[in-house]
């Protein structure tokens, strides 16, 4: 197997069941296929990446810190699951996920998960305490400002268009947090000295708490990967013998209009510990 | 189908790249009639499709071996939406003629 498609496989499993099969076949398809077009491999591999990105499944989860309030939750038992799932999408035409809940003094009440504003899975007091999906976009802006101007490449960005995405709560609704992607940068020409670039990246990155870009070697001459920020955002890259592009995003942020609003609807679940994700 | 939130440069070139094929089209040869990055290419499709514009299917009877390659058609009211879409693109983008006479009134 070679390193590209160890990378799609990667990627694909980062998918809901309900698309990871088709993905999968697709990517692998135009990975195999590249070369008749005369298209770099990178290119399709940066495709997958983009899209897995975009489409929040290659989040990676921070540590549930979540707490069960007052004690008052005795037991949890998940009673409905959605019923269909369409493009990946979990669809749920009455509650989503609906869990019992049993109070000290025995009562029970069940629980619709299918409004909950932020992502199972996730502790919330990371969205509120955590950049606001604004502050994402504009770290994204100042990381890739940075990079460009150390690496004089004759930079330029592809069209613009939707900065957040909609997130699935994973029980069954939406998310009132985004996935930020910001359209990637382009070089006009590849470094000439591509390990000393990619140190370059790697040391602005660093500054800015990221991990090591996370290098996959697709081929003699093709390279992509991805470092993660602290908070969710992560930066893909992919390096060609043409160019090197950029692409920055960040996972489950906060839009700062949406914080009243968000803290509003998190309120009547504080008391209960969250169901497992439908999807992970 | 649901209408489309924005109407990209890079969503119009895949649109009008269908259109002129006039067929199922290759996921991956959208990525080369456009000049635009897979990075680019594939969202675009994968929201195309989800918002019923498009279709994907697989490619059948290829006589390779391996993994079949996703082919991506318009639906039935994809098509004239794509149209209609790509036209109003263009016009907006078509320069002014600047030798037009103005009207007075605007009266036609």
């Amino acid at each position: 197997m070679s390193p590209g498609e160890r990378m799609i496989r990667l990627l694909a499993a980062s998918l809901p069941a309900a698309r990871r099969d088709d993905r999968l076949e697709e990517w692998l398809a135009d990975l195999e296929g590249a070369a008749e077009l005369g298209l770099s491999r990178g290119t399709v591999l940066l495709g997958a990446l983009r899209l897995s990105l975009t489409e929040n499944r290659i989040a990676r989860l921070r540590p549930r810190t979540w707490l069960i309030g007052g004690g008052a939750v005795l037991g949890i038992a998940v009673l409905g699951v959605p019923t269909v799932a369409i493009g990946g999408t979990i669809v749920d035409s009455a509650r989503g996920v609906v869990t019992v809940e049993t109070a000290a003094d025995g009562t029970e009440r069940t629980v619709s998960w299918r409004d909950y504003p932020g992502i199972g899975g996730l502790d919330p007091a990371d969205a509120l305490s955590g950049p606001t999906a604004e502050e994402g976009v504009r770290l994204g802006e100042t990381i890739t400002a940075e990079i460009r101007a150390a690496l004089d490449l004759g930079w330029s960005r592809e069209d613009g268009g939707q900065v957040f995405f909609p997130a699935e709560n994973r029980y069954g609704g939406l998310s009132l947090l985004v996935v930020v992607n910001t359209p990637a940068w382009l070089s006009a020409a590849a470094p000439e000295d591509a390990d000393g670039a990619m140190r370059v990246v790697q040391g602005i990155l660093e500054r800015h708490g990221f991990t090591a870009p996370a290098l996959v070697q697709d081929d003699a001459t093709t390279a992509s990967g991805i470092a993660e920020g602290p908070a969710g955002q992560w930066l893909s890259f992919a390096l060609t013998p043409e160019s090197l592009s950029v692409s920055y995003g960040a996972n489950a942020l906060l839009p700062a209009a949406e914080r009243s609003e968000f803290e509003q609807l998190l309120e009547p679940y504080l008391p209960y510990a969250q169901p497992a994700p439908l999807v992970s | 189908m649901q209408p489309l939130q924005r109407v990209t440069a890079p969503t119009v070139e895949v649109l009008r790249a269908l259109l002129d094929a006039g067929e199922p089209v290759w996921g991956l040869r959208l990525v080369k009639a456009t000049g635009r990055p897979a990075g680019s290419v594939y969202p675009i499709l994968s929201r195309l499709e989800e918002s019923g514009w498009l279709v994907g299917e697989w490619e059948a009877d290829s006589g390779r071996d391996g993994p079949r390659r996703r082919l991506y058609r318009f639906t039935a009211d994809g098509e004239p939406s794509a149209r209609e879409v790509v036209a109003a693109f263009e016009a907006r983008r078509a320069p002014a003629n600047v030798w037009s006479p103005v009207i007075p009134g605007g009266a036609m």
